[in-house]
């Protein structure tokens, strides 16, 4: 159990992590478009952004909400009434 | 714990370095021991004189002002909670009025957050590394700070209870770095990303061992640590070579 719950939180950053180099990278190349004068393109870019900003935000909120659980946890949280 | 005084007229933060699957059991210890009541923090808490609070397992434990934090943030030092979050918030929320003591334990957490007490005009003490069951944090501590203190542990009580009571310059600025602000933050479960974590250090070639992420160099004076910084692409903090 400790074991399986360490594992997702470790994937949940790597996935934060993959996200955030994401909107770097639009971030980025909406900067060249936009210097490129294709201003459409810049725009689709910077969207693609901040919606992939949403999207990391929901999986923080996963994992500052995630526990490492055990059986002495369960334990301590059963006699502290669930 | 047990000869520090019930009147100490301070509060004690303490950070203990444990697995996220033990039961915190050190509030009952010290209450066992102590006059001066224990307990595991909780979140948004109000500091008051004459308590101890614990950090819980697998949270950070910070200081904010007038009440304490207890979040969830990535692990930094490999640890969670680790120390340096603590000293770092302490020093940044009431500077001069902090004492930072660095007790047994490996690697060197503990270090940059004693730096940081230092340089904000805070006192630094260290257990006496030839009295430490685990010498190594007190040894780095004592490495890379100008420490003030460095006594054996049965003499701490004694003198936190004299430095306590000592008066401090009312007219101490508190340093109120952007550096330090954002390190705080992204313990305290900030989007590390937005919070600027680029502007805290230098990217350097290396990337971390444990999480993979790009590590940045970021300078405490003349000490310089390496930190998968941020939700930069990566949140963990952590000091490494560790």
């Amino acid at each position: 159990m400790a074991s399986v719950t360490e594992k997702i939180e470790d994937s949940l950053y790597s996935a934060i992590r993959s996200m955030d180099e994401s909107i770097l990278l639009m971030n980025h190349i909406g900067d060249h478009y936009a210097d490129a004068n294709l201003p459409k393109l810049a725009a689709v870019s910077f969207k693609k952004a901040k919606e992939a900003g949403e999207r990391s935000d929901l999986i923080r909120k996963a994992v500052h909400g995630h526990e490492l659980l055990s059986n002495i946890k369960l334990v301590e949280d059963a006699e502290a009434g669930g | 714990m047990q000869h520090l005084p019930p009147d100490l007229g301070a509060s004690i933060f303490i950070v203990w370095h444990m697995g996220a699957n033990v039961r915190g059991i050190l509030p009952e210890v010290l209450n066992k021991l102590g006059v001066i009541k224990a307990a595991n923090a909780y979140d948004k808490e109000p500091i008051l004189p004459n308590r101890i609070y614990v950090a819980p397992p697998d949270h950070h434990l910070l200081i904010e002002e007038g009440h304490v934090r207890v979040t969830h943030g990535s692990k930094e030092n490999r640890f969670r909670p680790a120390i340096d979050p603590l000293f770092r918030s302490a020093a940044y929320t009431y500077g001069a009025r902090v004492i930072g003591v660095v007790l047994s334990g490996g690697l060197d957490d503990g270090t940059a957050g004693l730096w940081r007490i230092k340089s904000s005009g805070g006192l630094t003490v260290v257990q006496d590394p030839a009295d430490a069951e685990v010498a190594s944090m007190p040894e780095n501590a004592l490495r890379e700070v100008d420490v003030d203190y460095c006594v054996p542990v049965a003499d701490i009580a004694r003198l936190l209870t004299r430095l306590s009571s000592q008066e401090i310059s009312p007219n101490t600025e508190v340093m109120k770095d952007e550096k330090t602000k954002i390190e705080i933050n992204i313990a305290a479960e900030e989007n590390a990303l937005k919070q600027g974590s680029f502007n805290i250090g230098v990217l350097s070639p290396f990337t971390c061992p444990e999480c993979h992420g790009v590590l940045s160099r970021i300078m405490d004076g003349d000490l310089s640590r390496f930190a998968a910084i941020p939700d930069m692409p990566t949140l963990q903090i952590h000091s490494w070579p560790a």
